[in-house]
């Protein structure tokens, strides 16, 4: 009886663990309880109020951008597109300015001395 | 042989493109030049910048009536550092579509040793329907050709005093 009891005993004590058995322990519970990238996704995607909110406020915000961004472009176009046409029209102005003071002082030449500026002048000038 | 030249290039034109080419030379003038400005604005870009001109002063509001009705404001005005920079044949090719078989008619041409100034328009029975000036001085080239009906009295708010009478006049001259 003694005997069984001592094997028992043997048996049954208590036991220090190997070393750095709870560290492994550990670390095997976390790579067992790690999720993988398609459940990481299939979690953001399960549907659920505050997320399809958070991804509409997101679309807005887009769209806002894109809106703000292409009528900024528009707008400097639309400048650009305003300085070129006074640009334009001043150079107009000044070379049209230019030749009704040639033409004047054609006439004015010719009023003096008859025939004189006409030699300067082609068929074409009807002022 | 010229004639039927210029009908097959009528022909070819695509409908409401730029009618006066400028040459491919002015490009080169261009890059010459001490002082060059392009200005090229078809129809659409007119209405875009219609949008942003300011109806308040009176230069703005007279540009934007004009705009409105033009199809088309073309500009090329080249300065340079010396003589001698640019040839007659680099203006030719502008003058040469500037003809009668194509509703042109000079209104002006004055040539003196400095300087030669030109000023075309195509019109039907009341109105200018484009105008085209050129101005060739020693070290400066000007090209602006302006598609569309021009209302010479809106003009003559940009322009400086009398010029629009006397345009006006040339006109009914040759009539």
């Amino acid at each position: 009886m003694d005997r069984l009891e001592d094997a028992l005993r043997e048996a049954l004590r208590r036991e220090a663990p190997p070393q750095g058995f709870a560290e492994r322990v550990v670390a095997r519970n976390a790579v067992l309880g790690k999720k993988g990238t398609w459940d990481v996704l299939r979690g953001w995607l399960a549907p659920g109020p505050a997320k399809w909110a958070a991804a509409a406020a997101l679309a807005i915000v887009l769209l806002a951008g894109i809106q703000h961004t292409s009528e900024l472009r528009r707008r400097a176009r639309g400048e650009a597109a305003r300085d070129q046409v006074l640009t334009a029209l001043r150079i107009t102005a000044v070379k049209l300015e230019q030749a009704r003071a040639k033409v004047e002082k054609t006439v004015r030449i010719e009023a003096l001395v008859p025939g004189e500026a006409g030699a300067q002048l082609k068929p074409s000038d009807s002022f | 042989m010229y004639k039927y030249a210029t009908c097959l290039f009528l022909v070819l034109l695509p409908a409401g493109a730029q009618e006066i080419r400028f040459p491919e030379s002015f490009e080169k003038l261009a890059a010459k030049a001490k002082e060059a400005v392009t200005v090229s604005l078809d129809g659409n870009m007119l209405q875009l910048a219609g949008n942003f001109l300011s109806g308040r002063s009176t230069g703005e509001a007279a540009a934007k009536q004009l705009a409105g009705d033009l199809k088309g404001i073309y500009v090329r005005s080249f300065q340079f550092e010396k003589e001698g920079e640019y040839t007659e044949a680099d203006v030719a090719p502008v003058r040469a579509q500037l003809t009668s078989e194509r509703g042109w008619s000079g209104v002006v041409n004055i040539t003196e040793p400095a300087e030669r100034v030109e000023v075309y328009v195509k019109k039907d029975a009341s109105r200018v329907l484009g105008m085209t000036v050129l101005v060739s001085e020693k070290r400066e080239l000007t090209v602006v050709y302006i598609d569309g009906p021009i209302d010479l009295k809106r003009l003559g708010e940009l322009l400086p005093k009398g010029l629009n009478a006397a345009v006006e006049k040339g006109m009914a001259g040759k009539q």
